[in-house]
């Protein structure tokens, strides 16, 4: 009870001496008082500052989307879909194109300086090869295999060296 | 009445970036934000339109919160308030708000410029927020709620202020000679 009687004596108070106040004075000087600004080239100076700003901001945007763009990518790089990707590639010929496309013609080239016949081989040459000299090294004995098994392996094999790459890069 | 609405230009900005659109915005409230920052820093002209530029600039980044609850203008004067505190926030007090060394009538000076000055130095005898509240109320003729929601201030607390501000400017203008 005793707080309300002391609210109400502070508000009216207040009321009170708010009579003291002299509105009309107070409004008639503020209107002397508040000057019209002009322009005076402010808004280009504001618009020239906006416009640097937009600039750096795109660059910033620019620079963070194509990093944005390729971590995610990266980081997607599952062991399902690089295993994926990489026999799919495997399967489909990929490798034979690129080497019956780029390889090939330049050691066709070569061998008319080197007469070695590793050079004239195909890619199916190489991979048998290779596989031949697992075979003697560690006895795997993945010549007996069929073809898509050993395409299968190397396609873990590749995927395997390709997340560990993306892993790296990022 | 403007041809073009505030909300319809703060469209154009938002929808597809329209830097002619904000011109136009800009062109249309800088006089109110500046002379409101004019008045927070005493009368320093550099200072209040470095602060307008800053303010203009957060308005262009931060147009997508505009959510139209209050008028642009009274949005943008809430950032050039905001702007103003941290201003007054990262510079030493006695920096910005010593008026004198601003403000220095001489001879050749007319009897507006000596009320100015007055006027000037009666709102400087104010605390911030009083100033604050009284420079929106009596130069920029904003409302009550208006002033709450460029403040942050419960709209009881703006009328304090208000009422305690003029009760001070009273004093010191008659104390000064100026009668109605």
């Amino acid at each position: 009870m005793d707080t309300k009687i002391k609210t109400n004596n502070t508000t009216s108070e207040k009321i009170h001496s708010s009579e003291n106040i002299d509105e009309q004075m107070l409004e008639r000087l503020f209107r002397q008082f508040s000057q019209e600004i002009p322009d005076d080239g402010f808004t280009d100076r504001v618009m020239k500052s906006i416009a640097a700003v937009s600039q750096e901001e795109s660059v910033s945007q620019k620079t963070a989307f194509s990093l944005k763009a390729q971590i995610p990518l990266l980081k997607s790089l599952n062991w399902f879909t690089a295993i994926l990707s990489v026999a799919i590639f495997l399967f489909a010929g990929g490798p034979q194109l690129v080497w019956n496309s780029v390889f090939a013609p330049i050691f066709s080239n070569v061998t008319s300086i080197l007469p070695v016949s590793v050079f004239r081989w195909t890619f199916d040459d190489w991979l048998v090869a290779f596989f031949r000299q697992a075979h003697q090294l560690y006895s795997i004995d993945v010549l007996t295999t069929p073809l898509p098994t050993i395409y299968i392996l190397l396609a873990v094999l590749t995927a395997l060296a390709a997340r560990r790459l993306a892993l790296l890069t990022v | 009445m403007p041809s073009v609405t505030d909300i319809a230009l703060v469209l154009q900005v938002v929808t597809i970036g329209s830097q002619r659109a904000f011109a136009t915005l800009v062109e249309r409230h800088q006089e109110p934000v500046r002379r409101f920052l004019r008045s927070l820093t005493n009368g320093d002209e550099a200072l209040a339109d470095d602060l307008a530029q800053e303010t203009f600039i957060r308005a262009w980044q931060g147009l997508r919160s505009f959510r139209g609850s209050a008028s642009f203008r009274t949005w943008v004067m809430r950032i050039a308030y905001h702007t103003f505190l941290d201003e007054v926030r990262k510079s030493k007090p006695t920096e910005t708000l010593d008026s004198n060394q601003r403000i220095e009538p001489n001879a050749t000076q007319t009897d507006n410029f000596m009320l100015r000055h007055d006027v000037q130095q009666a709102l400087d005898s104010l605390s911030e927020i009083e100033r604050t509240c009284i420079t929106l109320q009596l130069i920029e003729g904003q409302s009550i709620a208006d002033i709450a929601t460029i403040s942050g201030l419960p709209q009881n607390t703006v009328k304090s202020h208000l009422m305690r501000g003029k009760q001070h400017l009273t004093t010191y203008l008659r104390n000064h000679g100026y009668k109605d």
